[in-house]
């Protein structure tokens, strides 16, 4: 497992992500993929998933469509246009993140660093 | 994946709907997770109620409201702000009420002006953030007015309270508007919501008792404030229907329900307890207002001592046709008589002129009714000029100015010896001992007296001189005949 506090910022873009890759998810798909994507090492309570998700919404990132599965309402949440941009810019804020965490970590980096440039 | 039958689906979405989501889709979101989850469980082939038992660990009702807290935090900029406000706000307001009656007690400067700018941000920031976040929160048909009303009734009823701690004037108008609002506006409507939302029989009872006993109770506290007959039998139906019905069954059915005492309750409690005590001291406060005893006082003295005048007017009338010798006594008394009263006169405009901070012409105008005066419960205009800084302050004038008159007195009625010891014990000035410390006149009468208390005094001894006057020229009067 990871530290939640270590999660935070980056659920967005992972939301994102994930929702650029597929046509449209509902609520419990979403923490169900991140799950299984990272083997059970990230999980995505939905707590911290819907306010975001309503948060993207209001922003107008996301869209959503109701329909009736199983005699209930399903809330299905999609890309927008210009939120199809926006995920790209998270998505490659955060690789550019992690890149940059890599390098920081790397024990010997100064060698290394120094062979990619 | 099994999927959950209807009956199964609606236990879960009545459970969800007592966390009263209100936001947007949110409430489909969590219905169909929620869903999702239990379905999930009973994959692994436990029973539906295994499974939502698991689940529901996770989804109590304070988590499902904290998602819609965190939503509405995330997204709207004014609730974050106004949630930021309240709690600084609160702790502030707070403070400078506690700080400032503190001071006030203790007689500090600036203890008043402390309290006044913590109720004004309570009841101008605090107030309204809170009403606005609970407006936020709570999105039900209504509820708009509802919570217009209780901003608008709740600031006038706060600002009326505080002007008349403060004796300002308007407060009476100020509460009436803000009981109006709160009696037949937000209770009524915060009864339909209520009531509404109940699901069973009994809910609906409890909760008609209780605005019942609410609205009762109110009204009680207005009578009192207003003085209307009957506010005691309201205040005691009010207070019944509310402590010992409306509280044990709402308390009960709150722990039936949940089995445990939760924090929102004890938050329902405390503020429904504060709410009251707020009621009840300002009932209190206003049927026992010492101030308007002072005033009564005054004015009662001064209608004695101004119908004596127009007695002794008379009296002096019938004498202008006797004899000289007691024509000259007559005078002597009038004259001496004049003189006091004039000096007691000048006293009180002189002391109205310096609290009021106004001329001559003013102050005569506001001793016509001394509820005018705005600075009544002024402490510091008494002792220093009534006593003064070495004890030669107005009062010893005043103390000098009635023993001459009582010499004068004594002068012309020497054959009375009874008439003279009665003058003697109505006109007393000597010192008192009091536990082996000797006390003057001046401190014993006037020492730490608020202003209105002060002129009482001076009225009280202007009324006891017009009575000496009296039972002199009478006495005077009859002697030659």
């Amino acid at each position: 497992m990871v530290q939640n506090s270590l999660i935070k910022g980056t659920l967005n873009p992972i939301i994102l992500r994930l929702l650029s890759e597929r046509k449209r998810l509902y609520g419990y798909e979403i923490t169900q993929l991140v799950k299984e994507i990272s083997d059970g090492k990230i999980e995505l309570t939905f707590g911290a998933l819907y306010p975001i998700l309503h948060k993207l919404e209001v922003d107008g990132v996301v869209k959503t469509e109701s329909e009736v599965i199983n005699n209930r309402n399903r809330i299905y949440y999609s890309l927008t246009e210009t939120g199809k941009n926006t995920a790209k810019e998270r998505v490659a804020e955060l690789e550019d993140f992690v890149n940059t965490l890599r390098v920081l970590l790397k024990p010997n980096f100064g060698l290394e660093y120094a062979i990619a440039k | 994946m099994q999927s959950l039958n209807n009956k199964q689906i609606e236990l879960i979405i009545s459970d969800v709907e007592e966390a009263r989501i209100t936001f947007s889709h949110l409430a489909d979101d969590l219905i169909d997770h929620i869903c999702c989850e239990v379905e999930n469980e009973m994959s692994f082939g436990k029973t539906f109620d295994e499974a939502y038992d698991i689940v529901k660990q996770q989804t109590g009702i304070k988590v499902l409201q904290k998602i819609q807290e965190s939503a509405l935090y995330l997204i709207d900029k004014n609730y974050r702000r106004m949630k930021m406000t309240m709690k600084i706000t609160g702790n502030l307001s707070l403070a400078m009420l506690g700080i400032g009656t503190a001071m006030e007690l203790s007689h500090l400067a600036g203890g008043s002006l402390l309290i006044i700018f913590g109720f004004v941000i309570l009841c101008l920031v605090f107030f309204p953030a809170a009403i606005y976040t609970n407006y936020k929160e709570m999105k039900v048909k209504g509820s708009k007015i509802l919570h217009l009303s209780i901003l608008i009734g709740g600031i006038l009823f706060m600002a009326g309270v505080l002007f008349k701690v403060m004796h300002w004037p308007g407060a009476s108008n100020l509460l009436f508007t803000g009981w109006l609002f709160i009696l037949f506006i937000f209770l009524p409507i915060l009864m339909y919501i209520k009531l509404k939302e109940a699901t069973t029989a009994k809910e609906k009872s409890i909760i008609l008792i209780g605005i019942a006993g609410l609205l009762i109770f109110e009204l009680s506290t207005m009578f009192k404030v207003f003085h209307w007959p009957g506010a005691a039998v309201l205040m005691i139906v009010g207070s019944v229907l509310l402590v010992s019905i409306f509280l044990p069954l709402f308390t009960y059915s709150k722990f039936k329900e949940t089995g445990k005492i939760t924090g929102q309750f004890i938050y329902i409690l405390i503020s429904a307890m504060f709410f009251m005590l707020l009621s009840i001291l300002l009932a209190i406060n206003v049927s026992t207002n010492v101030l308007d005893v002072y005033a009564q006082n005054e004015s009662n003295a001064r209608s004695i001592g101004n119908y004596l005048n127009v007695k002794n007017q008379k009296l002096y009338a019938d004498i202008n046709g006797k004899a000289d010798s007691i024509k000259t006594k007559a005078s002597a008394i009038n004259i001496g008589t004049l003189k006091v009263c004039s000096l007691i006169d000048s006293i009180r405009i002189e002391l109205v002129m310096a609290s009021d901070l106004v001329d001559k012409q003013i102050a005569e105008k506001l001793l016509l009714d001394v509820n005018h005066i705005s600075n009544k419960a002024d402490l510091k205009i008494t002792n220093s000029l009534m006593i003064g800084e070495n004890w030669n302050g107005m009062a010893y004038r005043l103390k000098q100015a009635i023993i001459k008159y009582q010499q004068t007195i004594q002068s012309e009625i020497t054959s009375n010896a009874e008439l003279t010891k009665n003058i003697n014990i109505v006109l007393n000035t000597s010192d008192i001992s009091i536990n082996q410390e000797t006390q003057t006149w001046e401190q014993i009468t006037f020492n730490e007296n608020i202003l209105i208390g002060t002129l009482s005094v001076l009225s009280d001894i202007e009324k006891r001189i017009r009575m000496v006057e009296s039972q002199t020229i009478q006495f005077i009067n009859a002697q030659t005949k």
